[in-house]
């Protein structure tokens, strides 16, 4: 089950799905797939929110922030040098370090949406997010993580994806609105910032289902505990080579016992 | 003290293009320079990992301070609110489930204090 975009010859039905109405029922899918993430998304942006005017932004600026950077990683590393007035380079290189993780996942979003426009592909990138991405490949039947989407259309896909990425943002803003909101009234308290941390982890619970999935995820948490004041968050970085080399080296697959040269991108559905 | 203007700003637009940047650096490329098969196939799994690597660190902490045992962080609440979290929303397969099973947790053993 080739993507059918990869094959010249499948391109005229490609063509004809352009011309079909947007379809809204995968844009749903994808939105409710995210359920009860976004309620964290929700939790993590408010706290932000109060993180950003407590750190010294005005209202306007936090909101500014907030909306345009998206993305929580990069604001968070980035207010504390911000508060202290540091150098703008210094500023966005601790950013860019803290989200080196965004470049594997444009590699993910660039294979998976190859095909379509280019401008259409830099839409997505930028709005593609830790749990939106996790959702979209998380979605499928039986929670399989390795579920592959290829046998999908590539408008479906997009449309799907589209949803789970507009439901994080539209959870991200209303809390981070309300977070800048009532900056003055909420505590700092640590232990209401943790209820989004375990929503985060409530989407990792049913991805665990393949082999490599928990693979990556102990080599990922070991490396971050390691790896936890390492500066500019490098642990992250580190963290998250790890467990991509992890599944690297746990879905190679032993060599197949029959003759037909079939392309390793074949094989992906069943375990 | 709020930050000037023009600082404030200046960081901000210089934020939303690293972020732009980061998050498309392999859009723009040819198709035979994107990762492909078992490359491909591993990059699915970094979502996972990096949902990992942002959360154990926090749910770990009070396990991970010097001279604190496995009774500090059950006394915190948060570690054993992460496992019952990942165990039930694994179980169930359902986030929410997860979720509410671990907030359950943290109320129950640490309190919101």
């Amino acid at each position: 089950m080739s993507r059918p975009e990869a094959n010249g010859t499948t391109r005229p039905a490609e063509a004809v799905a352009e011309r079909q109405p947007f379809p809204w029922d995968a844009f749903a899918v994808g939105a409710r797939s995210m359920g009860s993430t976004v309620i964290g998304t929700f939790c993590w942006g408010l706290v932000t929110g109060v993180a950003l005017v407590k750190g010294g932004m005005s209202s306007s600026q936090a909101l500014g922030m907030l909306v345009l950077v998206y993305s929580g990683t990069a604001q968070l590393a980035a207010l504390p040098l911000m508060s202290a007035g540091a150098a703008l380079g210094a500023v966005w290189v601790t950013a860019l370090l803290a989200n080196l993780r965004f470049v594997v996942y444009s590699a993910v979003v660039a294979t998976e949406f190859r095909g379509l426009p280019l401008a259409r592909r830099l839409a997505l990138g930028w709005m593609t997010t830790d749990t939106a991405l996790a959702g979209y490949y998380g979605r499928g039947a039986g929670g399989g993580w390795e579920a592959s989407t290829g046998d999908e259309p590539l408008r479906v896909r997009e449309a799907r994806f589209l949803g789970t990425n507009l439901a994080v943002y539209a959870g991200w803003s209303l809390g981070s609105i309300v977070g800048v909101g009532l900056a003055g009234l909420i505590p700092d308290s640590p232990r209401i910032a943790y209820v989004g941390v375990l929503a985060i982890m409530a989407l990792i619970g049913p991805m665990l289902a393949a082999r490599a999935a928990l693979g990556a995820a102990l080599a990922a948490g070991t490396v971050a505990l390691i790896g936890r004041d390492w500066p500019w968050r490098m642990g992250m970085f580190a963290a998250i080579a790890a467990g991509i080399a992890a599944a690297v080296v746990l879905s190679r697959r032993p060599p197949s016992p029959s003759p037909s040269p079939s392309p390793p991108a074949d094989v992906g559905g069943g375990r | 003290m709020t930050m000037p203007d023009g600082y404030a700003w200046a960081a901000i637009a210089g934020l939303v293009l690293v972020v732009f940047v980061t998050r498309n650096a392999f859009m723009a490329l040819p198709r035979r320079f994107q990762p492909t098969g078992t490359f491909e196939r591993a990059l699915r799994f970094a979502p996972l990992a990096a949902l990992v690597a942002l959360t154990v660190p926090t749910a770990a902490e009070a396990w991970l301070v010097p001279g604190a045992g496995w009774l500090d962080a059950w006394h915190d609440g948060r570690l054993p609110a992460a496992v019952a979290t990942v165990a039930v929303a694994r179980i169930a397969r359902s986030p929410f489930a997860g979720l509410a099973a671990g907030v359950v947790v943290l109320l129950a053993v640490g309190g919101l204090g």
